[in-house]
């Protein structure tokens, strides 16, 4: 019976929801915006949908596209200096993780003095970031709905977060109908990080009693519809499913943090820059094995909501159809469950496990102790996959 | 048929036991000014006041209490404690007590940051924009006040219940500390829980959001996956931990698991609405003055025998979290068994299952059920339509 707290922003969902981010952006005092995109966005078309509303609110606007896929510093200084000078105080991000992430960055830029660098970690925004709206376009790391801002250290290889309520969203925006022109490789990796963020909230020592049904119904939402809207990526209903399992996990994800399989993710993503979620999935089917021993009431839970069928069956065989279930919803997806896949050098192993030790902040939220030789196990495990 | 739902909540919820010794830096967190308390004499004498005062104090907060708000409050409460409260300074609003306190709270932020008086703002969406820092804790565990977007108060010369509803009133930080609700009485506990109970299934039966008949931007939208999510979480929290806190108040585990019941079924009502069961308590309240919750108990099991056919799955589902063995059944049966499961539970605590026990003449029932058509807001939320006399044969059934 622990305390808990809970947030999350106002939430729009909905196909043709962003129809509504004109007066949206208006009831929140925006006069002058900076939108805030990557190429992707601009050629899949999605860019008038977030004008026109825009226009029609009598809002004016510009546009930054410059965004990178996995952003680093360069972006980040670029977009803060254009609004400086352009006299940007309001923020839409449009994108995926990337793009909505360097907003959050620039946001808090814009009111807080100093190097980003100075806000690493948890906590440690002094003042509130300065208003954004954001529009999701991936069906994934639901970072319209979290605190959360990541982005690479090309200097020193690691993958770095700020993490503070003060640079969340004022109003999100998930339109399943943005997400139809989704490659299918980017549904697969986007859609199966969603459902690692469930999972894993779902097990989080910071857990809550708010958290467990959102996350639970995220994990069911994913778990029949991931496949679908891989492999059959017009049909509507699986890309609607896929845009609200997402931004639950997102919701869980903000107030119950990831754990273990986030850890393991972040050195492999900077050693061998692939992207956050083929990064996690790489990891995730064989941390998820090795920690099952402390946790198999809530593997047991989480087969059940995967449609597995539990009834008759003990603890442990019930948990156990959970690990199927995961590696069938993987490979259903054409995702890779191991390391194998991206080449990982055998030799870089204890480097990595070293670096994914050094992640407290993660690995205290997973509630199983992991030593530097229990990760390097469960890397090696992902080698011979 | 609407595409777009959208979910708002209280800007941060804090959750737990003692959750309330953090007051102090929290409002210093948030205002350099006075801070206004909002309460009511009964929680001065439990001494409630004295536990946030002290959290105060401690981190040298300065506060003005206005400790005079009354059960379903008048508007002229609201006029008085704006009066109180316009020439003190105050940067933010601490709302203490049962929906009561909290909602005159919303109140008196709304004139506080923007003058005139309540009337100005009746309705939906008539709050021009934010308003001053609002906290809300609650010490019953049943309204939700502390997560929803409305503030009710009564207006005695018309004699019905008005509100102001808008997003913009949702409390920033709702404040749940499940320990200022150990002393609550038996018969507060049980009426306040079964609101709870309500707000989760109502939420749970309204309309699914893709066919809410209504224009534009609306504050109940009807159900969707989040709603349903959180919805379910409360109903079965609720059923199992009500009787428990009635009868045990002080067993913390069952004032615990109420609070977050409590909590959990104002995310969701505030969001998918509430229904029928809430429409008519309006007009019964005003010729009745029961306690909200004893209304929405009397009338929780009737109204859902009356939706039932139109919601099969879904009250079968109530009928599983709230512990029945729908095993053999058919769909109707499995569902009937949720009204009987609420039958019990509204025994068990103790609230009074007829209008003929509150005193209504059956006379009036006929006038009741045309006023009910007045609050359309919440019945277009109810899953099977309603008419006058549909609504009169519930109240019969009530009687």
């Amino acid at each position: 019976m622990k305390s808990f707290v809970f947030r999350t922003p106002e939430l729009n969902f909905g196909n043709g929801s962003v129809k509504g981010i004109g007066i949206k952006a208006k009831q929140l005092g925006a006069s002058r915006v900076l939108i805030v995109t990557d190429k992707g966005v601009v050629s899949a078309g999605i860019l008038p949908k977030i004008e026109q509303p825009l226009k029609d609110a009598g809002i004016e606007f510009e546009v930054y596209s410059e965004v990178q896929p996995e952003p680093n510093l360069d972006s980040l200084h670029e977009i803060v200096k254009i609004a400086k000078e352009g006299d940007f105080s309001f923020f839409i991000g449009v994108g995926g993780g990337s793009a909505m992430d360097v907003t959050k960055l620039a946001s808090l830029m814009m009111t807080n003095e100093g190097e980003v660098s100075d806000f690493l970690g948890v906590e440690k925004v002094p003042n509130p970031a300065a208003p954004v709206i954001l529009v999701a376009t991936t069906s994934g790391t639901g970072s319209e709905v979290t605190k959360f801002a990541l982005f690479g250290d090309d200097a020193i290889k690691r993958k770095t977060a700020v993490s503070s309520p003060n640079i969340m969203a004022r109003a999100a925006f998930v339109d399943p109908e943005l997400t139809i022109s989704m490659p299918g490789h980017v549904t697969a990796a986007t859609g199966i990080d969603a459902f690692i963020h469930a999972v894993e909230a779902y097990i989080a020592v910071n857990r809550n009693p708010a958290t467990d049904p959102i996350a639970l119904e995220a994990i069911r939402l994913i778990a029949a519809n991931l496949i679908p809207a891989v492999k059959n990526g017009s049909k509507l209903e699986a890309r609607y499913n896929m845009a609200l399992g997402s931004v639950l996990a997102g919701i869980v994800l903000n107030n119950a943090g990831a754990g273990a399989v986030h850890a393991l993710a972040y050195p492999v993503a900077m050693e061998y820059h692939v992207s956050h979620g083929i990064s996690n999935v790489v990891n995730f089917v064989h941390t998820m094995e090795y920690i099952a021993p402390a946790l198999l009431e809530r593997y047991a839970n989480m087969a059940e909501a995967m449609g597995e069928k539990v009834g008759g069956l003990s603890q442990y065989d019930s948990a156990m159809a959970f690990l199927k279930a995961i590696r069938r919803l993987c490979l259903g997806a054409s995702l890779p469950v191991g390391l194998k896949s991206i080449g990982v050098d055998p030799k870089l192993v204890p480097a990595l496990a070293e670096t994914a030790f050094t992640d407290t902040r993660l690995l205290g939220n997973t509630p199983y102790v992991l030593t530097a030789k229990d990760i390097q196990a469960i890397y090696s495990n992902a080698l011979n996959d | 048929m609407r595409n777009v739902w959208n979910f708002s909540t209280a800007g941060k919820i804090i959750f737990g036991n003692d959750a309330v010794q953090g007051l102090g830096k929290l409002m210093q967190s948030l205002s350099e000014k006075t801070a206004l308390v909002v309460t009511d004499p009964g929680i001065k004498a439990a001494g409630i006041l004295e536990t946030a005062l002290s959290s105060l104090k401690q981190e040298g907060v300065s506060y003005a209490v206005y400790d005079q708000c009354e059960p379903e409050p008048r508007v002229e409460k609201a006029v008085e404690a704006y009066d109180f409260a316009k020439n003190q300074n105050c940067g933010a609003i601490i709302g203490l007590g049962g929906g009561s306190s909290i909602d005159l709270a919303k109140a008196v932020a709304v004139l506080l940051t923007y003058g005139g008086s309540p009337k100005d703002y009746f309705g939906e969406f008539k709050v021009p924009g934010p308003v001053l820092p609002l906290v809300a804790i609650p010490t019953t565990s049943g309204t939700g006040t502390e997560v929803t977007p409305a503030a009710v108060l009564t207006d005695l010369q018309a004699n019905l219940k008005i509100g102001i509803s808008d997003n913009y009133i949702r409390p920033m930080i709702a404040l749940v500390d499940p320990m200022l609700t150990v002393k609550m009485p038996p018969a507060v506990t049980a009426s306040t829980g079964i609101d709870a109970l309500t707000h989760a299934i109502e939420a749970y039966t309204a309309i699914g959001f893709e066919y809410l008949l209504a224009e534009g931007e609306a504050l109940y939208q009807g159900t969707n996956d989040l709603t349903d999510a959180l919805a379910e979480k409360a109903i079965k929290l609720v059923s199992d931990n009500l009787r428990l806190a009635v009868d045990q108040g002080q067993n913390v585990k069952a004032r615990y698991n109420m609070a977050l019941g409590s909590v959990l079924a104002g995310m969701a009502f505030s969001n998918a609405g509430v229904g029928a069961a809430h429409a008519i308590a309006y007009p019964v309240g005003a010729a009745t003055h029961a306690p909200h919750g004893v209304l929405c108990g009397l009338l929780l099991p009737h109204v859902m025998e009356y939706n039932v056919p139109v919601a099969l799955d879904r009250f079968v589902k109530v009928a599983e979290l709230m512990g029945e063995n729908v095993r053999g059944l058919n769909q109707f049966e499995a569902a009937m068994l949720s009204v009987k499961a609420v039958k019990r539970l509204i025994r068990d605590v103790k609230i009074t299952a007829t209008l003929r026990g509150l005193g209504v003449n059956e006379a009036q029932l006929p006038d009741m059920a045309e006023k009910t058509l007045e609050v359309g807001r919440l019945l277009r939320n109810n899953p099977r339509r309603l008419t006058a006399a549909d609504i009169e044969g519930i109240l019969r059934n009530a009687y």
